[in-house]
């Protein structure tokens, strides 16, 4: 069953495009990171999909339905993020209440118990929380809803390492028992790349990739070697970074090799390893600008 | 996981239970706003001493309701436009929520307040009657009682509750314009003083208040919260959340 569904979707911010054209399916109980750069429009795709923002042109069907304004699609999704807003009177047991009314599958038990375990005071107030304990809240709040479609935009900001590990773990381990539809947009692809099934790669404002990570990562291969040896064998193919950090440099390399080419630059001394899901990922999103060794390095480029 | 179907009735009756969760400060704050209002009605001495040669002193002290009802409508006023800013609006779209059921709650919600303000008034007036009576033994009473004249109570009643939630709506309407044009209230604001609009609101004034039907009036006033509401409703219904 299909989730969401965007066909040719664009949105503007007065005079600039934040989505382009937006075209994508997500099914039903898949997890999916939404991930790309800095003000792609991760953010804006996400509160199209929740209701809160609605598209200039094409469509959007979440649950068959248009979102914005539907009542439908706002009783079965959540969005969390860490402005989300709870009135300054109400204490964190009263919006867990309010919650429980609200959220048909609400599981307080399972709320409560990640209350204590992460040590909120319960009878905190919202707005004092500091930056880490809020996205803390909100995604225990996130969890516990069980929403048929549950939306996190950047759920980790603010939360200290060992936090984040364990509101992922959290998340996957009620996804397990509970299956949804989950959307889950951050920067760290390396910290979610365990989790994700598929992801949903947002530039320029269309979706550059959606597929399965292994997938996005087979997109490219790291070379490692002498400069001379690499130069040699990739002419007149894409390479995507090059770092010469270590001690030989590491060059990411587009994978259009045929079996023939890599049993070359492995006979010629060359290391061929796959690339990380993260420099995969900052290798399709870097462009044509090269990587921010390239703005330093002159020569390379005149 | 299924899906939930919502009913839009039992979503607005949820989000006014949120809602007078959220806003049960605002009642506190009626009820200061009048206790002070109270204080300052019995300290301040209304005597007016009247004295001639010829005949005994007389020394007039006078005590008003007025400016319970004058206290409560600025709180309405306030209280309808803090309800409906950017931030009270998020917040209910932290939970289930459309723009429709957000300002139905809010109407539901300023309708109970109104009634809660204007039944404080008018206990706060009999209060004072009571008070002076204590304290001045005989006293003269402008307006009767529940006991002596029901009716009169009930339009008094009524007329508070009606003038609240007047001022409730017109906050209401303007907070909602003010999000969906800045430019808009700034114009308004600026029309203001032009002699048209002038005698379009006295006119409106004169409408509503110049009623010798008390029927009437309950009706006029009825429609023009509809009215209000609707427009409240019609401005925001497209605007977009949490930007």
């Amino acid at each position: 069953m299909t989730v969401i569904h965007f066909k040719d979707v664009t949105k503007s911010y007065r005079k600039h495009n934040v989505l382009k054209s937006m075209n994508f399916t997500i099914e039903r109980n898949v997890i999916t990171g939404v991930i790309g750069r800095n003000g792609v429009g991760k953010t804006t795709l996400m509160k199209i999909i929740a209701g809160f923002m609605e598209e200039m042109s094409g469509t959007v069907e979440v649950f068959s339905e248009k979102p914005f304004n539907n009542l439908r699609v706002s009783a079965n999704s959540i969005f969390i993020d860490d402005a989300m807003a709870f009135p300054q009177a109400m204490t964190l047991q009263d919006i867990l209440k309010e919650c429980s009314r609200f959220y048909a599958n609400w599981d307080g038990e399972l709320a409560n118990r990640l209350v204590d375990y992460f040590d909120f005071h319960r009878n905190a107030r919202h707005q004092f929380l500091s930056k880490g304990k809020k996205s803390t809240f909100n995604a225990i709040i996130g969890i516990s809803a069980r929403c048929p479609l549950t939306l996190f935009d950047e759920p980790t900001t603010g939360m200290d390492a060992a936090v984040r590990k364990d509101f992922y773990r959290a998340l996957l381990k009620d996804y397990l028992a509970h299956p949804r539809t989950i959307l889950l947009s951050s920067h760290h692809v390396e910290e979610i790349e365990d989790l994700l099934e598929d992801v949903l790669l947002v530039q320029n404002g269309a979706i550059r990739f959606h597929g399965a990570i292994t997938e996005l990562q087979e997109m490219f291969i790291v070379l490692t070697g002498k400069h001379e040896k690499l130069s040699r064998h990739t002419v007149g193919k894409e390479v995507v970074l090059r770092d010469t950090s270590g001690p030989f440099p590491n060059w990411t390399v587009a994978n259009s090799f045929t079996e023939a080419e890599k049993d070359q630059m492995v006979a010629d001394g060359i290391i061929i390893s796959p690339v990380s899901a993260n420099n995969a990922y900052i290798a399709l999103t870097n462009g044509p600008k090269g990587g921010i060794d390239d703005v330093f390095d002159r020569t390379e480029t005149v | 996981m299924y899906l939930t179907e919502p009913k839009l009735f039992d979503i607005v009756k949820k989000q006014f239970r949120f809602k007078m969760n959220a806003h049960a400060a605002a009642f506190t704050m009626l009820v200061f706003l009048q206790g002070v209002s109270f204080a300052l009605e019995l300290s301040n001495n209304n005597a007016f001493n009247h004295f001639h040669e010829m005949m005994p002193s007389i020394t007039w002290i006078s005590f008003s309701s007025g400016q319970f009802l004058g206290l409560t409508l600025v709180w309405a006023f306030v209280l309808g436009v803090l309800i409906t800013n950017t931030a009270r609006k998020n917040e209910s779209f932290s939970f289930v929520t459309t723009r429709l059921s957000h300002h139905l709650a809010n109407f539901l919600f300023m309708v109970f307040a109104s009634v809660i303000g204007g039944i404080t008034v008018v206990l706060c007036g009999s209060m004072l009657k009571l008070f002076t009576f204590f304290r001045y033994g005989e006293v003269a009473v402008q307006t009767p009682g529940l006991i002596a004249a029901p009716g009169d109570f009930f339009i008094r009643l009524v007329t508070a509750i009606a003038l609240v939630s007047l001022l409730f709506f017109i906050g209401y309407t303007i907070s909602s314009l003010f999000q969906f044009s800045r430019i808009l209230i700034v114009l308004l604001f600026l029309g203001w003083m032009t002699p048209f609009l002038q005698r379009f609101a006295e006119n409106g004034i004169g409408f509503l208040f110049n009623e010798p039907s008390f029927m009437l009036f309950v009706v006029k006033i009825v429609m023009t919260l509809f009215i209000l509401f609707g427009i409240s409703v019609a401005s925001t219904n497209r605007l977009e959340v949490g930007q």
